[in-house]
């Protein structure tokens, strides 16, 4: 599994420890996959900020990482897609190239770099998962297009799941849905309907229904993610208050991401680290 | 008494941060922050910078004060910045008022409130910060109140030797360095709280220690014409207010492990201040001024400091900051053991501004060993006439010199920074900024750079306190205008980008820097007219400025546009900087007859400073 550095050097036997000054320059390069969380401050950290993130503490922990040649070298960091900022993510992903020393056992090496890193990142990310990539696995970005989100919101009023539920459909059923965003200062308009796979409603509990009685609302929304754009639950929520009439308070929504998946052709959700572990059991080559 | 005002802030903070942009400036948590215990501290104080977070986390004074604050047992120090108007909008509709970023107590909470003056065009944030905090802005209103109920508002920072414009809305001043004197202010607040003293006592307490000036023990009387007729001090305050300087700088508190934001700051790195001071003497600069004498670091010390740095930050980049990097005595060697040991760490190192003729070619090589970004040179004026008249020592060989070896070295973009309006100036000055923008494009040609660009920024002169061109006035407007348009018709090149500043934003700058206390009234005008950030062109409002000075009756041109005379009394002739008065009338003298002051490395130039307020500290190189 070790991915060999420039001067292409062979992998140490068992059991002989190799010679240090043979190898000192020839360290191994590592590919690694980690899973993290981005919860309460760190939510606020833009995706943009992530890689400097990171790349300050793994100096910080003193773990090598692989740069980029180059005028301009930079770390060999790379996310999944954008968290939007102020969303949480539970299972977010990140690549990373790492490099390690020959006579260290791979799974040693893995452990010990997370729990260094670990020391090292601010508050609210949490490494929870880690699996080495193999050699000509794709980039994170280019496998994930799923991601999994749940809104919790106030809906004013109480109203049956089922009518709720009729609501999504009304929606789910328009071909064309035009959202309307704001970047840099420019309007941007695009149809998000295609976007949307699946809306599941979690809870509605009439028992949390608060003096004003509003009733708290939790939904699931799986949303198409990719190249070629993707959309933002609340947007999503927006749209269905205004098209379809579902009468939530976007104002006080909590969105968390839960997952990022690879959906596979038959429709099955294949989380990006346990796709290494299945590769890794079945030896395939990806 | 304020127990909870800190966890009802943040838990209303979440409700508006997702509607704001970049929420990241207002919720603190960052690597090596400090969260000391409220309630074991006697003297809590929140540092203030009155600009947006990235632009305040890139400050080094507030680097180096919120450390030593934070290292004695006694105190504690927190941070604050002005919030974005988008998140003022939102705290008021929401009813938070200003907090510090680290326990999210609001401002009021705290003993002692303490604002950095870095640029005069902040005054209106400061006012405006005070007013989010609900802290009354006249000093005279906080102090009759009562004897606690509100923090001590005090300021320090480069505008502080001439703070006549703030004036009445801070209690005291500290004029000079801070290391020692901050906490020895903290430390009398500190005893005489204690002791059951009121504010007024505790302020007269103050004035006993160097360099604190109480602004309400000293008042002016004016002339008929404007000008300042008497100066009138309080029995028991000092009548000269003398700067604090660090005598032994290499032993001055540096800190290691600073704040790493995840926003990225304007200066996102680590700053290793080599030295304090410079010693070129450019007649305009305040800085080269108020910072005397020059003092070195040992560049052990640096070394040192920057390793521990990298370790406990992470940051990607060090960079050797001073006044004039380049003339640090052992600049070659700190930069090869630095990037020795730097490289294999993903780490650069870099160099700010850099002086022309002490740039040597083998500094370039170095510095581009790791990164190749732009260069930026100074030769402020277009003529060897002008760069005598303000004292800048470089030639236009220098330059040339120098940017053939920087564009051989493989750079490909320069920045020319140059000012208008200097004293003396004429329109043959105006031509030699074009002229040497050609020059440096024909020499990038030769070097074999064909695409090389050439940035010629011209920035609007503002004569400064402290320095020879204090009595100067600042060209009006409408010329400053005229003289922009000029440059702008003859730079139209493909190859050359010009750039220049507001010259509404430089007038006010002016009239502001040069400013007395009649100032205050229109600055609160302004204030409630709703001025603020008016450093940022969006948010700079000329007619509310013009309009507030008729309200209020002050004729900016007085300050701004007119010659003060030399026997006149000056607003900040109380603050001394240790450089004496008739040197610097001595030196305005010399430049309007174009005569050269040289670096005073080589021959005492007679200022004043040494040795009576510190003793010029160098390191030999030993290559």
């Amino acid at each position: 599994m070790f991915i060999h550095g420039r001067k292409n050097h062979a992998c140490p036997v068992n059991g002989l420890r190799p010679n240090y000054f043979v190898y000192r320059k020839r360290r191994l390069f590592l590919k690694t996959r980690m899973a993290y969380t981005k919860k309460n401050e760190a939510r606020y950290i833009a995706h943009l900020d992530l890689t400097r993130v990171f790349d300050r503490a793994l100096r910080r922990a003193k773990i090598k990482a692989v740069f980029t040649e180059g005028f301009n070298p930079h770390p060999k960091i790379s996310f999944g897609p954008p968290l939007p900022v102020g969303v949480e993510g539970q299972r977010e992903f990140v690549d990373m190239e790492l490099s390690t020393l020959p006579d260290i056992p791979e799974k040693y090496f893995l452990e010990e770099t997370v729990n260094k890193l670990q020391s090292q990142l601010p508050g609210g990310i949490e490494l929870i998962d880690y699996a080495v990539r193999s050699q000509a696995d794709k980039a994170l970005t280019a496998v994930i297009n799923l991601a999994r989100y749940r809104t919790e919101g106030l809906l004013a009023g109480f109203a049956e799941v089922d009518r709720i539920l009729e609501f999504c459909q009304k929606w789910l059923a328009r071909e064309e849905v035009i959202g309307v965003r704001f970047q840099k200062g420019k309007k941007v308009e695009r149809n998000i309907r295609p976007f949307v796979k699946r809306i599941t409603v979690l809870a509605q509990e009439a028992a949390q229904a608060d003096q004003a009685g509003n009733n708290a609302i939790s939904m699931q929304f799986d949303i198409v993610t990719g190249n070629s754009g993707s959309v933002r639950p609340i947007e999503v929520l927006e749209s269905l208050r205004d098209l379809a009439g579902l009468p939530v308070d976007l104002s006080g929504v909590y969105t968390v991401r839960e997952g990022l998946f690879i959906e596979q052709p038959d429709g099955r959700l294949l989380d990006p680290i346990e796709i290494l572990n299945l590769l890794a059991e079945s030896g395939e080559a990806v | 008494m304020h127990n909870k005002d800190n966890e009802r802030i943040r838990s209303r903070l979440d409700r508006i941060l997702l509607k704001v942009m970049k929420p990241g400036r207002y919720v603190g948590g960052e690597w090596n922050i400090i969260h000391k215990d409220w309630d074991k501290t006697d003297v809590k104080a929140a540092f203030i910078f009155p600009d947006v977070y990235e632009v305040g986390m890139s400050n080094l004074a507030l680097r180096i004060l919120y450390g030593l604050i934070n290292s004695y047992d006694e105190f504690l120090c927190e941070r604050a910045f002005a919030p974005w108007p988008d998140m003022e909008e939102k705290m008021k509709e929401e009813g938070i008022p200003l907090y510090a970023l680290e326990s999210f107590h609001p401002l009021k909470d705290f003993d002692v409130v303490a604002f950095t003056l870095q640029y005069e065009l902040s005054y209106t944030n400061i006012l405006n910060m005070l007013k989010l905090s609900e802290i009354p802005l006249r000093s005279s209103d906080r102090i009759k109140t009562d004897r606690h109920e509100f923090p001590f508002v005090i300021a320090g920072g480069p505008c502080a030797y001439n703070p006549e414009p703030i004036a009445p809305f801070v209690d005291f001043f500290l004029i000079g360095e801070g290391e020692e004197q901050f906490p020895a202010a903290l430390h009398v607040i500190q005893e005489n709280k204690n002791k059951g003293k009121s504010k007024i006592e505790i302020l007269k307490e103050l004035t006993k220690l160097q360099g604190i000036y109480v602004p309400m023990f000293y008042d002016f009387a004016y002339n008929q014409d404007g000008t300042i007729q008497e100066f009138k001090v309080e029995e028991g305050a000092p009548r000269l207010i003398k700067k604090t300087v660090m005598q032994d700088f290499s032993a001055a508190y540096f800190p290691e492990k600073v704040i790493v934001p995840y926003t990225e700051a304007v200066h996102d790195r680590v700053m290793l201040e080599v030295m304090r001071g410079c010693t070129r003497g450019c007649r305009f600069c305040q800085a080269g001024m108020i910072y005397r004498p020059l003092r070195e670091r040992s560049p052990e010390a640096l070394i040192e400091q920057g390793q521990r740095s990298i370790e406990a930050t992470g940051y990607e980049e060090i960079s050797l900051v001073s006044l004039s990097t380049s003339d640090y005595t052992c600049v070659n060697r700190v930069l090869e053991e630095l990037m020795a040991k730097m490289q294999e760490k993903g780490v650069s190192v870099s160099l700010p501004s850099l002086r022309l003729d002490s740039f040597e070619v083998k500094i370039a090589e170095q510095v581009q060993k790791v990164r190749k970004s732009g260069l930026t040179f100074a030769p402020e004026a277009g003529t060897q006439r002008l760069r005598d008249v303000i004292n800048k020592g470089v030639t236009e060989e220098d330059l040339l010199r120098t940017t053939e070896a920087a564009f051989r070295a493989g750079w490909s973009s320069i920045k020319l920074y140059y000012m208008i309006g200097l004293p003396a100036e004429t329109y043959e000055d105006l031509d030699g900024i074009i002229d040497q923008a050609r020059k440096v494009l024909e020499i990038s040609r030769k070097a074999g750079r064909r695409g090389a660009k050439v940035t010629v920024s011209a920035s609007s002169f503002v004569p400064k306190p402290h320095t020879p061109f204090q009595w100067e006035g600042q060209d009006s407007m409408e010329l400053l205008k005229q003289k922009q348009e000029y440059l702008k018709k003859r730079l139209r090149d493909q190859r050359i980008k010009f750039i220049y500043h507001d010259a509404g934003t430089s007038f006010i700058e002016a009239v502001l820097a040069k400013g007395d206390r009649r100032l205050a009234s229109l600055l609160e005008w302004v204030v409630n007219a709703g001025c603020k950030f008016d450093g940022w062109t969006e948010y700079f409002h000329l007619e509310l400025w013009q309009r507030g000075m008729t309200e209020t009756g002050i004729e900016p041109s007085f300050y701004a546009n007119r010659k003060f005379d030399q026997d006149e009394i000056l607003p900040w002739d109380h603050l001394s900087t240790g450089v004496k008065k008739s040197y610097l009338w001595g030196e305005y003298e010399k430049a309007l007859s174009e005569e050269t002051t040289p670096d005073c490395r080589g021959r005492c130039g007679e200022c004043g400073v040494c040795p009576e307020t510190a003793k010029p500290v160098r390191y030999r190189q030993i290559d």
